[in-house]
């Protein structure tokens, strides 16, 4: 296998989410270049969007701890404001929060507001601002004009090609982030309303139907002028991709300045696991030894080393592979993209039940 | 004075459109950058609007390089062709409207963040107190121009007007943005809840290039319901929304508050394909 390092030759870091201490000390410790966190806003906790208190550190002295550790091991803190819009009633709980971040000794500020934005130039601190998803940058014109107002990095949306992602970093000045791995949202990430906050009729429906985001959920379609042509069980908005092991070559031939990795929410093996598989995977490429990362991509096919904690019985390949639920796959591709059930996994695996 | 606009992205649907007794005209893509128009049709369209003596809006949706590279030359065309106010959806139209002086930014409702458009029917999932439950509502029920710093920053790009949706309870908060002198349009019908770039109708009717879609979205919608869920939602090509019945009451209220625009979309959603579906629905709203 060819190596497709970028032109300059630069490896792009690794950002591994947390949401504890323990997490942040774990990620580092598997090779995380930067770890990046949210803390939880003391008297904004009944206010949740997308997600609850289980994807943010609990306290300001959890995220001390983090960036202690992070800076001793050469590692830096990245803080997630990304509220997707401000209003009056919550502003000074942002600017306290803000604050108390920043003196925790933060590296980055990620947001995805321009109201935020607002206030944290009005603190006059002296943190570096990357652009969130939530500003959804999908072009160098968008990226040029996030540049324009101060930020010196930008998180892609996820909607994108390889070569569309290339020809942003090539007219673009700032840095360029992209997501690599964990749920791949289904919808553009600032144009989707369907909040994950629980509530009993999508914790049922989830429950039915074995999902865990409402994009997976089965619908009945019926066509609006035409009541015959219905279909029953399709889980339509079910578009999301999982993984890019495989395509760390072409992604680092991009140029992208880093490489994310979701999962907030996700436990501390989770995000210790990720962080660790993707280090290696990236080292080897570095490193010139292409055949090893080959033959380590197979293992990990057929492994379950890092799979999020539902599945974890799950090889890689019985979920992701097979449906091709990698990041920056073809834009359209069908069929449909389904979990497979108990059953069916038994048979594909052991060939006596279905004798 | 509220104007009706009808918002179209079809040329022959446009021609229903000009005949009716709209005041102006939207024409493009809110949503799809795979159903961008050509130049051409842009220039017709616009000429067309123009010489029915009514005023021409240009909606552009989110959009990726190659579709950036059309947006750009349709603003310059539309600079050239004179007075035209652009709807962006997208960040990099705003850039790119940057030294084009004939042309008037409107900000599409994908920039103005509205909590609201969520489908669910509670607004957080903790067991709360109903005094907390009414200050989380003060909060859900606002859109991101409600603070004024966003307002004034959008303000400062040129923009002269702001997209939002038929959702009631928020209304009451349109005051604050009205006040303070940007104009707000209400998309009657539809309120999208979720956005994407890989197609959730073409994917389900087996389209396998977007760059070559035959769009089925012109002439189907379906709707989508969970058993479990309990909530009507309809696709309609990348987008799924929440509909929404616009009544006049609601209408007269809106007008009371000053709101500038009803925007009404031809698709199949909406149902209203020809002239006479728009004038019946003139009629029953107008105020």
């Amino acid at each position: 296998m060819p190596s497709l390092i970028s032109d300059d030759g630069v490896i792009p870091n690794i950002m591994a989410p947390i949401n504890s201490y323990e997490g942040g000390i774990r990620v580092v410790d598997a090779g995380a270049n930067e770890v990046y966190c949210a803390v939880q806003i003391p008297d904004i906790k009944d206010f949740v969007l997308y997600r609850g208190p289980s994807s943010e550190l609990p306290s300001y002295d959890d995220l001390g701890i983090v960036v202690k550790y992070a800076h001793e091991h050469g590692a830096k803190v990245d803080l997630v404001i990304n509220q997707p819009y401000m209003v009056e009633r919550i502003e000074k709980h942002i600017r306290k929060h803000i604050r108390n971040c920043v003196d925790q000794g933060v590296d980055h500020l990620i947001i995805g507001d321009f109201g935020v934005l607002s206030i944290v130039k009005k603190l006059n601190v002296e943190v570096p601002l990357i652009a969130s998803t939530y500003l959804a940058s999908m072009n160098s014109a968008a990226t040029g004009f996030l540049e324009e107002q101060g930020f010196s990095r930008a998180v892609l949306e996820r909607h994108l090609t390889l070569e569309e992602i290339k020809r942003i970093v090539d007219n673009t000045r700032i840095g360029i982030e992209i997501l690599i791995h964990g749920g791949g949202c289904s919808n553009i990430n600032a144009s989707c309303y369907l909040y994950h906050h629980q509530f009993p009729e999508l914790v049922e429906a989830q429950r039915q139907s074995n999902t865990s985001t409402p994009c997976s959920l089965p619908f009945t379609l019926q066509n609006l002028d035409d009541p015959q042509d219905k279909t029953e069980g399709v889980r339509v908005m079910d578009a999301f991709e999982y993984c890019s092991i495989c395509k760390l070559p072409e992604l680092i031939a991009t140029g992208v300045d880093g490489l994310k990795i979701e999962g907030r929410t996700g436990s501390v093996w989770y995000q210790e696991a990720t962080t660790k598989v993707y280090r290696e995977l990236l080292d080897l490429i570095g490193a010139g030894r292409m055949e090893e990362y080959g033959e380590r991509l197979e293992e990990l096919k057929n492994g379950v080393y890092f799979l999020p904690v539902p599945s974890d019985f799950y090889k890689l390949k019985d979920i992701w592979c097979w449906q091709n639920r990698c990041y920056y796959s073809p834009l359209a591709q069908a069929p449909y993209k389904t979990p497979l059930t108990w059953q069916t996994w038994t048979k594909q695996h052991f060939s006596w039940v279905q004798k | 004075m509220m104007k009706i606009t009808v918002q179209t992205g079809n040329l022959s649907l446009l021609k229903e459109a000009l005949a009716s007794d709209s005041q102006s005209i939207r024409f493009g893509s809110e949503f799809c950058m795979y159903a961008l128009p050509t130049g051409d049709g842009v220039e017709k369209a616009y000429n067309l609007t123009r010489d029915a003596g009514k005023e021409f809006t240009y909606v552009t949706p989110r959009l990726a390089e190659g579709a950036m590279d059309s947006i750009n030359e349709h603003l310059v065309l539309l600079n050239d062709l004179g007075d035209a106010t652009i709807v962006a959806n997208d960040l990099g139209t705003i850039h790119a409207m940057r030294g084009l002086s004939a042309l008037n930014l409107k900000l599409g409702r994908q920039l103005v963040y509205t909590p609201s458009r969520c489908p669910w029917n509670q607004i957080t999932e903790h067991t709360v107190n109903i005094f907390t439950k009414r200050k989380v509502s003060q909060i859900f029920y606002q859109t991101a121009l409600n603070y004024m710093p966003t307002l004034e920053f959008y303000k400062s790009l040129g923009a002269v007007g702001a997209d939002v949706d038929w959702i009631p309870e928020l209304f009451p908060n349109l005051n604050f943005i009205i006040k303070n002198k940007l104009p707000v349009s209400v998309h009657m019908h539809s309120i999208p809840v979720a956005i994407t770039r890989k197609c959730h109708m073409a994917r389900f009717l087996g389209e396998e290039d977007l760059d070559r879609c035959s769009r089925p979205c012109y002439t189907k919608a379906y709707s989508m319901e969970n058993e479990y869920l309990g909530i009507d939602l309809v696709l309609e090509g990348n987008t799924v929304y929440q509909v929404t019945e616009p009544d006049r009451k609601t209408a007269q209220q809106l007008a009371n508050r000053g709101v500038s625009e009803l925007v009404l979309t031809m698709s199949p959603i909406t149902g209203v394909r020809s002239l006479e579906q728009i004038e019946s629905l003139i009629q029953r709203i107008h105020v």
